[in-house]
């Protein structure tokens, strides 16, 4: 039913093609992938909002509304992620599908052409970006970094992914940090994009209604020739157990009426390019990834001590978070229960009714990501960056295989590393 | 009853039981899953009505208590059953409405059967009430640290004097102190009667056997449901500021237009197509007004502009963060109020109305927003899908009366969420 196509149109360019006539709309994505972290780290956040003000042909955001709203509403949204230890800034856009609208043509053509342009001829003036949009996103990019403590539920596994990554690139943030921020110019931006386009691999996304040859050609016919010798080398550095003897626990405070709990724990070198990952996800899944997990069925639905306590297994770097949000005072009841579930995991405490209930869990959400084409972008994406190439349908044809022995060995080659308590200070 | 749509290649089979329920399919072809969402029309403000002549004022937050509770049976909780099909259940609850969903991949017939069980069949102890509570308060908890959302219950406080909307959709720790079995059992007979409820499915399943099932597994009887009060209706605003401390690194603002409500005899899916036009044409992201206020780094990309509908009430809404709010609001006014005076340029209505159109094509790509979309279109009386014909009728002169609306005075409240 979906064709996927897998293409090289040049040196580190790729292209992953999802061709599918279900779809009434085309998603495409055009980004760079550079190591994370670095000295440039703070201005590759801003550049892709930088190069959103305008470009060559389109110098204003007026003009680039004008035509996005001309071609049926498209959007064109910057991305900066990272993906394991790699940035990936750039677009992603959605438009219709030419075949549901009047005089809509050659629609994907259009927007592929806007998203090269966005990110190859932007808008220049005396070998620098304009000084007024460097500002406007200097200050945004600013805004952003402080801003992350706003939302609690994302601040805590961000603060305890730095304190248990410290010294790795993983431990870093995408947004680069304020002191970096601070220092971005017009002139050191434009150097800096310059670089990153010698430097970056360019991974290119297609999902939609047509033939991975048809979007070859439209990108090819907008993207330029470069050269190998520059690129950086990307690259996860997996770390298969804690680096400390005992478990950390670190707490902190901001004025908040709730309690965030964050566990960190290192899989044992199980992650998405070694181990055993689909067995990692069958053990992350039956331990807090459903209403059927054992955080869920004991530390929400028993002791009604949360709303949320769920596990991640972050398979490009090999580490599995488990949130939480709690009373402040329930701190050392919570932890104590989800470490108590953990180490159920551990002694093989698995039954078989939990084992298939996972297996199809996990086979549902990857038959259901054929539906959606952003969920879609971000797998492939990963695939892309760990150089895997995986179909999601191999994944199901895996977790057929997987045996209850190989999750509890999963399981058993997990270690906790982190503690961190986002404690709510009294108001 | 059988709709196709061949400018937008869809169809929809559409049947009411002979106890009201009321049952919509729309096929998706070469889709993996299907999704299914049985809602009843009784939100977070339907919590005052007259039922079988007794007046009930319910705690702020019982739909919601509601929606929580009726997942756990006699014979256990609903979604360890949908578990164990491998089925993705939830559940929300929104101003207007309670609704319960499931997407899967296989095994749709023994997922359904759960969805219509544990909707039809209220369960509410002392001690599994008790025991909610304690999980429901974590809930309220993280929402009140959450400043977006804090954001817009303040607007509503600033909109509305009496109207339920201005209450928090789960309550307060307070309010559902106060809520017993009792309560639950009584919301439940006012509001979860089959005439009151829809039933939609997106995506592979058989529509004669999904009407069978849902004979089998609902009430034969249809009850009366609940007469609702909304409070004495005030066209001008109860206060045009609301403001809040928290932990922000700068201020975040939502400001509103109060708009009349959907009146009687009205489309309410065409006046929430128009509202949703409106807004993208004020300052929506390709908006000339947003482009200057980006530019004048009043805004940033995170601002957002809404058009929202409730009973007895209707919204539009912009905001963000911004570091002066009140300068933003002038602006925003100001555009509001020179587009009521000159109207809207042509060339700017139509390429407008061309991007809503695609953000609503779009949406039959998501089966869940496309349900979702139908169920509420339904509880109006309408298909969601007659969105592409009643686009045909959308005229510039429209526009004009919306703003012309949302300019008086005493129309806009604005709510500000500052740093401590």
């Amino acid at each position: 039913m979906q064709q996927i196509t897998r293409k090289k149109l040049g040196e580190g360019v790729g292209l992953t093609c999802v061709s599918t006539p279900k779809f009434k709309r085309a998603v495409l994505r055009a980004a760079l992938l550079l190591p994370l972290g670095g000295a440039d780290a703070a201005q590759r956040a801003a550049l892709p909002h930088v190069l959103r003000r305008g470009t060559v042909t389109l110098p204003d955001l007026r003009a680039i509304g004008q035509t996005l709203d001309e071609l049926y509403g498209a959007r064109i949204e910057v991305s900066v992620r990272k993906e394991g230890e790699t940035l990936v800034i750039g677009f992603l856009s959605d438009v219709i599908d030419e075949r549901f609208a009047r005089g809509a043509e050659g629609l994907t053509g259009k927007v592929v052409r806007l998203l090269c342009e966005l990110l190859y001829n932007p808008y220049v003036r005396d070998g620098a970006f304009s000084p007024d949009y460097v500002a406007g996103e200097r200050a945004n990019l600013l805004d952003r970094i402080a801003a992350q403590k706003n939302d609690p539920r994302a601040w805590a596994p961000k603060r305890l992914t730095e304190i248990m990554c410290e010294g790795e690139l993983y431990g870093q943030s995408a947004l680069g940090t304020t002191e970096q921020a601070e220092r971005i110019t017009e002139k050191k931006l434009y150097a800096a994009y310059q670089r990153a386009l010698d430097e970056a691999h360019i991974e290119l996304f297609y999902c939609g209604g047509m033939q991975a040859d048809a979007v070859e050609a439209l990108f090819a016919a907008s993207l330029p020739a470069r050269r190998a010798d520059k690129l950086a080398q990307l690259g996860t550095k997996v770390i298969a157990s804690p680096k400390q003897d005992a478990p950390r626990e670190v707490t902190e405070e901001l004025p908040l009426t709730q309690g965030k709990l964050s566990l960190g724990f290192r899989t044992g070198g199980n992650c998405l390019t070694g181990g055993d990952p689909i067995a990692f996800f069958m053990f992350a899944s039956i331990f807090g990834g459903s209403t059927n997990a054992k955080l869920f069925m004991n530390v929400r639905e028993k002791l009604s001590l949360c709303y949320y306590a769920s596990a991640q297994f972050i398979s490009l770097k090999g580490i599995m978070l488990v949130n939480s949000g709690i009373e402040n005072d329930k701190f050392e009841i919570a932890r104590d229960e989800i470490l108590r579930q953990f180490e159920a995991c551990q002694k093989g405490d698995i039954s078989e009714m939990e084992m298939e209930s996972a297996r199809k869990t996990l086979t549902g959400a990857y038959q259901s990501m054929l539906d959606e084409p952003i969920q879609l972008e971000q797998y492939w994406l990963a695939q892309a960056v760990a150089d895997t190439l995986q179909p999601p349908e191999e994944r199901i044809a895996e977790l057929k295989k997987v045996t209850r022995e190989r999750v509890i060995a999963a399981a058993q080659q997990a270690a906790l590393d982190t503690v961190y308590f986002l404690k709510g200070a009294a108001q | 009853m059988s709709k196709a749509y061949s400018n937008l290649n869809e169809q929809m089979q559409t049947h009411t039981l002979e106890n009201g329920l009321r049952i919509c399919y729309v096929p998706k072809e070469g889709f993996s899953k299907t999704f299914a969402v049985l809602a009843t029309d009784f939100g977070s403000v339907d919590a005052s009505f007259t039922l079988d002549g007794t007046r009930y004022d319910t705690p702020t937050g019982v739909a919601h208590f509601l929606e929580h509770k009726m997942f756990e049976d006699e014979d256990g909780n609903a979604l360890q059953k949908f578990s164990e099909t491998g089925a993705s259940p939830n559940a929300f609850t929104s101003q207007t409405m309670t609704a319960y969903h499931f997407s899967c991949t296989e095994r749709f017939a023994q997922n359904l059967e759960i969805l219509l069980k544990f909707v039809f069949t209220p369960y509410f102890t002392e001690e599994n009430v008790e025991k909610e509570r304690g999980i429901i308060g974590q809930e309220i908890g993280m929402m009140e640290d959450n400043p977006g959302w804090q954001a817009y219950v303040g607007l509503f406080e600033g909109l509305y004097r009496s109207h339920p909307v201005r209450e928090s959709i789960a309550g307060s720790v307070e309010s559902i102190a106060k809520i017993t079995p009792e309560t639950l059992f009584t919301c439940h007979k006012a509001f979860y009667s089959p005439r009151n409820m829809a039933l939609v499915v997106c995506g592979t399943a058989d529509f004669d056997e999904v009407c069978r099932m849902a004979r089998q597994f609902s009430p034969h009887e249809s009850p009366a449901i609940g007469e609702r009060h909304y409070g004495e209706r005030r066209d001008t605003v109860n206060q045009p500021l609301v403001e809040r401390k928290m932990q922000v690194s700068q201020p975040q603002f939502l400001l509103g237009f109060k708009d009349e409500p959907v009146k009687d005899g009205e489309s309410r899916l065409r006046r929430g197509l128009l509202g949703e036009l409106a807004v993208r044409i004020l300052c929506g992201d390709t908006a000339p007004l947003y482009n200057e206020l980006y530019e004048k780094r009043l805004i940033n990309p995170y601002f957002e502009a809404d058009y929202s509908l409730y009973p007895e009430a209707a919204v539009a809404m912009f905001g963000g963060e911004s570091r002066d709010p009140e300068q933003t609001r002038t602006l925003i006014e100001q555009e509001a109020a020179r587009l009521a005076r000159e109207g809207v340029d042509p060339a700017l209505f139509a390429r407008m109305k061309k991007a809503v159109y695609g953000t609503h094509l779009r949406t039959l790509d998501d089966p869940d927003a496309l349900a979702r979309a139908q169920v509420q279109a339904m509880f109006g009386g309408e298909d969601y899908l007659d969105f592409a014909a009643l686009f045909d009728t959308m005229e510039a002169h429209d526009m004009r009366a919306m703003f012309a609306r949302w300019a008086r005075s005493d129309r806009t409240a604005m709510s500000v969420v500052r740093p401590q």
